[in-house]
């Protein structure tokens, strides 16, 4: 297992109430499994958790074999940096760096990232991410010279180079029209796959579930939005 | 290496507001240097108005008292030396030379200083500058007179010009006129931005000649009167004088010499150490150099206000920036390297800037507000409060990117996940 939660409660300290509590959660290794979920039923707040910005109050979160609870707060981000890409839903680029520049930058803050692709093959790893995702010519451009389609697949590309473990993607579609939307979410399908990485999709969009191995609605896992589906059934019939 | 080289493409991707704060940093730099510069030269200016002088003699008085009516034509004075002696103490062997002055006359405003040879070849002011003349030359025979270069401004007057001396008076218009016995321009001095500027010089003779004729106290009538050209040097026997300048052959005998002086059996006079004096005084006008501080104070604070928020606000609007950076796996220690290392280089550009554009447009304007102003930019260009201002900019600077170096740590990461925009 690639992402191994157990027993995951939390709250915040303002509130009484859990916004989550999942008992079990999986992910195995180039699996790639779609979460949804309406807004407001704990999907950021998940997805921080298991980004280690908000530490839980109880239960394990284990990514690539470590207990992320186990960690300090500087061994997290060395962590986070060395095994997990992201990819946000939009103005994920630095802008005044080019294409390739955006690309490349994660390897030169993360040594385990730096491992698997070395300076001098740097260039030649990024230049196959583009040709798969279709960004070819674009190398030497500046990123705000691209469309919203061609600058979320450099964020693809900058989250998959130097092979990390897992992918957390969080709406990286709603900026994009649908037909956009299968064609990068195939395109991204296609990198992880040579590499065996895992991709948790988080979405509200559920007529992307089709592409992914699995689907997990979150209010179904979380027992703590228990009491909003109830209330939301009762509300429709 | 790659935050410096981030640092570096992200200042220059955001040009503008760069240039800008760098300019801010580097102005508010500007104006601390120069006003500080200023503060110190009014000071050298005024604590150096005369040098190389070992004591000051006058007739018995305070020693703020001698000095302000011998150098700054302040006030006046209570008794005079008389010429015997004065000859008694100019010839003790210990002493090089001696610059006397003799004071009392006046000419539109401006003082009369009859002094002799000795005035020209040894007067130094501001440690080793010689008076100096733009044309003409020494007052040396009866009825030349010299003129300062604030007398030459504002009267216009040229070499051979005719000149009478108002009788007992140093500031604003005479009653009793010497107009019997006019003196003619020979030499006009440079400026030195020193009470030098403001008087007329003329030579012992002179001061006797146009006094010759008097009697107790009093003008001559018509009849009684001598005219100029009747007058020579060999008949003129001389008076008693108001101060005199004394250098002696060695440093060592000053105290001595001093106290030798101060106990003169034939009259009482007081011998002072002039530099010792005008520091007193300058400590004694300490408001003055107070207000410099405080305004030098408030430029500083305002400059480093101005740049701190400037640094603050250009760091705030990259807030998603960070976030991105945090997200691709920059720790807070990197995100804080790279914005320190920022405000540090935008700072010391600016100081950099500041210092050079200080340091260049004095060079150039030297010679232009010597002449407009005749205020003196002397002294060092660089002393220990500059660097140590400059230091504290720096630290200041730098330290300034550090506060939203915390907040985009703390921040950052939750941004970079959570966002919408």
């Amino acid at each position: 297992m690639i992402l191994e939660i157990k027993n995951l409660k939390f709250k915040y300290p303002s509130s009484l109430r859990l916004v989550l509590d999942i008992p079990q959660f999986s992910l195995a290794k180039g699996e790639k499994v779609f979460l949804y979920g309406p807004s407001g039923c704990g999907k950021t707040t998940f997805l921080e958790t298991l980004a280690g910005v908000i530490v839980p109050d109880e239960g394990e979160i284990e990514v690539a074999g470590t207990q992320m609870n186990r960690l300090s707060v500087t061994e997290r981000d060395t962590f986070r940096a060395n095994h997990v890409g992201y990819i946000f839903q939009s103005f994920n680029l630095i802008p005044y760096l080019s294409v390739l520049e955006n690309i490349t930058l994660p390897l030169y803050l993360s040594s385990q990232k730096r491992k698997q692709v070395s300076q001098a093959e740097e260039l030649e790893e990024t230049k196959k991410l583009c040709s798969k995702l279709g960004l070819t010519y674009l190398l030497e451009k500046k990123v705000t010279e691209l469309s919203v389609g061609q600058q979320q697949r450099v964020a693809a590309a900058r989250a998959v180079i130097g092979r990390p473990e897992l992918i957390f993607a969080d709406e990286p579609t709603s900026s994009l029209d649908y037909d956009h939307r299968e064609k990068f979410i195939n395109l991204l399908f296609d990198v992880c796959k040579q590499y065996q990485i895992s991709v948790l999709f988080v979405s509200h969009d559920k007529t992307l579930q089709k592409l992914f191995d699995r689907a997990v609605s979150l209010p179904e896992i979380n027992k703590a939005s228990m009491m909003f589906q109830e209330l939301d059934e009762a509300s429709t019939t | 290496m790659i935050l410096f080289k981030l640092a570096i493409k992200s200042l220059r991707n955001r040009k503008v507001s760069s240039v800008l704060t760098i300019f801010s940093i580097a102005i508010s730099v500007f104006l601390l240097l120069s006003v500080e510069r200023i503060k110190r030269a009014a000071e050298e200016g005024f604590t150096h108005s005369v040098s190389q002088v070992d004591l000051l003699v006058g007739a018995r008085t305070g020693p703020l008292n001698l000095i302000l009516y011998t150098v700054f034509n302040m006030g006046s004075a209570s008794n005079n030396i008389s010429w015997e002696s004065y000859q008694e103490i100019k010839s003790k062997p210990e002493i090089a030379w001696t610059i006397p002055y003799s004071l009392g006359d006046g000419h539109k405003g401006f003082r009369i200083v009859a002094t002799d040879e000795n005035f020209y070849e040894h007067y130094r002011y501001r440690s080793d500058k010689k008076v100096e003349f733009q044309q003409g030359v020494p007052a040396l025979d009866i009825w030349d007179v010299v003129i300062g270069s604030e007398v030459e401004k504002k009267l216009n007057y040229k070499l051979g010009d005719k000149i009478v001396i108002a009788h007992g008076v140093t500031k604003g218009d005479g009653i009793q006129m010497h107009d019997d016995k006019p003196f003619k321009v020979t030499g006009i001095l440079k400026p030195t931005g020193t009470a030098l500027d403001q008087s007329l010089y003329i030579s012992l003779y002179g001061m006797e000649a146009i006094h010759i004729d008097w009697q107790s106290g009093a003008a001559p009538t018509k009849d009684k009167a001598l005219s100029p050209e009747k007058i020579a040097k060999e008949n003129i026997k001389f008076g008693p004088i108001t101060s005199f300048f004394l250098r002696t052959k060695s440093r060592i005998e000053t105290l001595r010499l001093q106290r030798e002086i101060n106990n003169f059996e034939a009259e009482p006079l007081l011998a002072i150490i002039p530099g010792v004096t005008l520091s007193e005084l300058w400590r004694g006008l300490s408001q003055i150099a107070m207000g410099l501080k405080v305004i030098s104070l408030m430029v500083m604070i305002v400059g480093l206000a101005s740049m701190v928020s400037n640094i603050l606000s250009s760091l705030n609007e990259r807030r998603r920036e960070m976030s991105i950076l945090r997200s691709i796996g920059a720790g807070p220690s990197q995100i804080t390297v790279l914005l320190v290392f920022e405000s540090t280089l935008l700072t010391f550009v600016g100081v950099v800037l500041g210092a050079t554009l200080q340091t260049s447009s004095f060079f150039l304007l030297k010679k232009w507000i010597e002449n407009q102003f005749g205020f003196f930019i002397v002294g060092e260009v660089f002393t220990f409060t500059e660097w140590s201002y400059l230091l504290v900019v720096l630290i200041c600077g730098s330290l300034a990117g550090l506060i939203p170096a915390i907040r985009a740590s703390r921040l950052a990461l939750k941004d970079g996940l959570t966002i919408r925009v």
